[in-house]
């Protein structure tokens, strides 16, 4: 056991390490540098030796190899570096976004987590007719989608049109150290939108992975004795069935989890919402390498985590695992 | 009980949790809709770009970063609308009889946000600081001084090494004034986050990727001009339809962005809404590689520009939007000329002549023009993937180019990969690797006559298509020599002739700028002559009523409180269900 552990964790090491060369040097191969975000817009008619002058300032003068070890040695002592766009420290960049994304994904996660599963036991359970295959067919269409389109069709209808919700942002800046109620409920309209964007075009994985794992758990010897128990159709379904249906679904549903701290780029960019995915987009555009190298880092981290906290949950929710 | 009756339970069970589902959904609508209705009277300025903490060393772009630094700090002169430079902090000032020497004398009673008297000692201390580090505009503007000296409070004394017929303008009314208290002592100064100003308006609040906060400065100096709204906000949108439908649906005032052609006649049709047009010195051109054979001929050139049509391109892809393009590059609004070259007119025939003569002929009857040597001819238009106009525009070109018989290949890239391959690291003396590329300057370039010298000359920093011309390059060495404001104009006209027929570059338009905003809200915007609305002009006038500040900020929490909410709210759901079952 303690043998599993320790190469487990190697390869995670190994992994990480991977991640942070691929971080560190993917972004510095493409096209175009960040002078102009160091040095504004004006760079062009800075003096040679004036853009130079900045280039060593940020450290970019130097060998890929050795800006590297530096990076390496930086991270080593807590330091994800200062972002050349924002002139801040990446960490609390981070900080400051990681909440709403994480407000934003997980939310959108767990919804799209229990409808899915709703949907595709219910459509499992009615497999070959029309239900099936509508509920099929309609959460398919959803899928595939374009992102910034429901995006857009959902702003036109709800925010432009009807203005049920708000269009922008996550907050509406007068209402924040105010009448708290109230700025909880403007939070979470602001949330609506983007929420059922991300709801609409994630609920196909979970409906399609609970289908599935459903229709092979309704040919189990026990669900044909509790329905001979004359149960309900719902107990049968969603309690006997729905709940050993379920062991594939708690595994997409840990890895999403992990990639739900990269956020969701398309959403947060139309939506104005002051995310990771927004985020990580704006330095590539403006080739902040320590911000992209810190956010992709962060959600490395988190997908490790979450992989290894679903290697520990799996056998409490799937006894036949423990007993391997 | 009967199995019929457990199933109308069941039906009448699951119909009262629909309908409460229901109502909780219209109450959350109706205490959000109460609550944002209690929204106090401020300014609501929606911003394209995240312009970090807007000091004038962290701020990010020329527009819309650049203007809303200048609310929050003060100039010596100012730009007005007719973008001439007037006395604005200077009560007056006088000029040695060899215009080497500047003495100017500060309005009494100005003072920073933070309440420190603003001194001539500030003004000293800006101009060296600012000479000493470089970012943006500030350290090329202040070229050309030697010293500037406070010889009292008020006054301060500046002296040239050489006579700058543009002084006013830049750096008078270009360089802004930083505190001292603030600045003393910072050897890195994109780390300051004390966007402390004498402006108008003072930043108060900024939430990183949310918005802005600015409110009046309730001291400001100027007797006439004062702070025109109490209180800015303003909130990042990054996408283009989303600025344009908050801007229908009211949650917004007003938007940095351009309103595209085809979006003008939709927002200035929609009640409650006002679309201000104006031109724009803004130039999108094709770019030409002329180090490249076979575009270092100034004949493959000519045939080029002879098969672009410009004013099909205004009336297609501007919807007569726009200015003509100017051989001559310069816009013919500026100010520093009289009139400028016309557009040349689309003629087929005069290419395939040009193209003849320098050997470019179709030998293989495939349609298309061989080089000289008989080897296949092909050139690429490399062009900004994210900006649809200059893809459509590509397009249309690389047609007409084809129909002139040089195959030509429309490459549409990130704008990033674009900016690399037409200027590597913004540095003309680093290469070019590139034919043709739709690009673009910004109204910058043509407000200052000297930027003309940094386009056109051989050695211009902004001349990224290795252009080099003996005749062009006297014209533009003269443009340095100029000691009066008013000589400038027979040097630029002459400088724009010249270069028309080189064709350096095809400048296709000026295009005209539109911004949509709710006169309900404000309406004191002053369209700048060549830049647009979003200027300090706009926003100072006579004083009208307007919110104040609102409480204090607690949104760093605000996420995990809701966050707790939610996770609060599925956790009782999860144990009431449990223990149900």
């Amino acid at each position: 056991m303690r043998g599993r552990i320790g190469s487990q964790l190697v390869q995670y090491l190994v992994l990480i390490f991977l991640t942070l060369a691929l971080n560190f040097f993917l972004p510095r191969a493409m096209p175009g540098n960040p002078l102009s975000r160091l040095a504004g817009e004006d760079v062009a008619l800075m003096s040679p030796e004036a853009r130079q002058e900045l280039l060593v300032r940020h450290g970019l003068d130097r060998p890929l190899a050795v800006q590297f070890g530096i990076f390496l040695r930086s991270l080593a002592q807590g330091d994800l570096g200062y972002s050349f766009q924002r002139n801040a420290s990446v960490a609390s960049i981070i900080a400051e976004r990681l909440p709403w994304t994480l407000l934003l994904t997980t939310t959108a996660l767990t919804l799209q987590t229990l409808i899915g599963v709703m949907l595709g036991g219910w459509a499992a359970w009615r497999r070959g007719g029309s239900a099936d295959y509508g509920t099929m067919a309609a959460v398919m269409l959803c899928r595939s989608m374009p992102s910034f389109w429901i995006a857009m069709i959902l702003l036109a209808i709800f925010g432009a049109e009807l203005r049920w919700f708000p269009m922008f942002g996550a907050f509406k800046p007068w209402l924040v150290g105010g009448d708290s109620l109230a700025a909880v409920v403007d939070v979470l309209r602001h949330l609506a939108l983007p929420v059922t964007s991300m709801v609409v075009l994630g609920t196909a994985e979970t409906f399609m992975t609970m289908r599935y794992s459903m229709l092979d758990v309704l040919g189990e010897d026990y669900v044909r004795t509790a329905r001979a128990k004359g149960l309900r159709e719902a107990v049968v379904l969603y309690k006997h069935a729905g709940r050993n249906a379920l062991l594939p679904v708690a595994t997409v549903f840990m890895l999403s989890l992990g990639f739900a701290v990269g956020g969701a780029t398309v959403i947060e960019t139309v939506f104005a919402y002051p995310g990771m995915g927004r985020l990580m987009y704006e330095a590539v555009l403006g080739r902040d390498y320590p911000l992209l190298q810190g956010t992709f880092l962060v959600i490395t981290l988190a997908v490790i985590a979450a992989n290894i906290v679903a290697d520990l949950l799996y056998p409490l929710v799937d006894p036949r695992v423990r007993s391997t | 009980m009967t199995q019929g009756g457990l199933e109308m339970v069941s039906r009448s069970a699951r119909g009262r949790r629909w309908v409460g589902l229901v109502t909780v959904l219209i109450v959350l609508a109706g205490i959000g809709t109460a609550a944002s209705g209690a929204e106090p009277p401020q300014l609501r300025i929606g911003i394209h770009t995240e312009e970090g903490w807007m000091t004038p060393y962290s701020y990010v772009t020329g527009y819309p970063g650049l203007p809303f630094v200048r609310m929050i700090y003060d100039t010596l002169f100012i730009m007005n609308a007719e973008r001439t430079p007037v006395p604005w902090m200077v009560r007056e000032y006088s000029t040695s009889e060899d215009g080497l020497t500047w003495t100017l004398k500060l309005h009494e009673g100005i003072e920073f946000h933070d309440g420190t008297p603003l001194t001539s000692a500030d003004v000293a201390f800006s101009y060296t600081f600012m000479t000493l580090h470089g970012h943006g505009p500030w350290q090329r503007s202040l070229r050309g001084i030697k010293s500037v000296e406070a010889t009292d409070e008020h006054t301060v004394v500046i002296q040239l090494e050489r006579v700058l017929p543009l002084f006013k303008q830049v750096p008078l009314a270009e360089v802004v004034i930083i505190p001292r208290h603030v600045w003393e002592g910072v050897t890195d100064p994109k780390t300051i986050t004390d966007a402390t100003g004498s402006g108008p308006y003072r930043l108060v609040e900024y939430q990183s990727g949310q918005f802005y906060r600015l409110e009046a400065h309730p001291n400001y100096f100027h007797a006439e001009q004062k702070p025109s709204v109490a209180s800015i906000i303003v909130p990042f949108i990054p996408d283009a339809t989303t600025m344009f439908m908050a801007l229908k649906a009211g949650e917004i005032d007003m938007g940095t962005r351009d309103v595209p052609p085809e979006m003008v006649a939709d927002l200035a049709g929609t009640a409650g809404l006002k679309v201000e047009r104006g031109p724009s010195y803004v130039s999108t051109l094709l770019a030409i590689n002329n180090q490249r054979p076979p575009f270092n001929q100034v004949d493959f050139r000519r045939a080029l520009e002879l098969v672009v049509d410009v004013q099909y391109l205004v009336d297609i892809i501007r919807l007569g939007q726009a200015t003509i393009g100017s051989p001559g590059f310069v816009h013919p609004m500026s100010p520093w000329v009289a009139a400028v070259p016309e557009a040349v007119k689309q003629d087929f025939a005069a290419a395939a002549r040009l193209l003849d003569g320098l050997g470019f002929t179709d030998r293989n009857g495939d349609g298309l023009r061989e080089d000289p040597q008989g080897n296949r001819f092909q050139q690429t238009i490399i062009t900004s993937a994210e900006r649809p106009e200059r893809v459509r525009v590509a397009q249309i070109i690389g047609d007409w180019f084809k129909q002139a018989g040089l195959d030509t290949v429309v490459q549409a890239m990130e704008h990033t990969t674009v900016q690399a391959r037409v200027w590597p690291d913004f540095d003309v003396t680093k290469g070019r690797d590139y034919d043709l590329a739709v690009w673009g300057w910004s109204a910058g370039v043509q407000e200052n006559p000297l930027n003309l010298w940094e386009v056109l000359h051989t050695r211009g920093t902004l001349n990224v298509g290795a252009f080099s011309d003996p005749a062009v390059d006297a014209i533009a060495e003269r443009l340095l020599g100029v000691t009066n404001r008013d000589d400038f104009r027979p040097v630029v006209e002459e400088l724009a002739r010249t270069t028309a027929g080189k064709v350096p570059f095809i400048t296709l338009w000026y295009p005209d700028n539109s911004y949509a905003y709710r006169p309900e809200a404000h309406d004191g915007w002053v369209y700048v002559r060549g830049l647009g609305i979003l200027d300090k002009l706009s926003l100072i006038g006579p004083v009208v009523a307007g919110g104040g500040p609102v409480g204090p900020v607690g949104a760093r929490s605000l996420p995990w409180i809701v966050l707790a909410v939610v996770l609060a709210g599925a956790g009782i759901v999860v144990a009431r269900r449990k223990r149900r079952s």
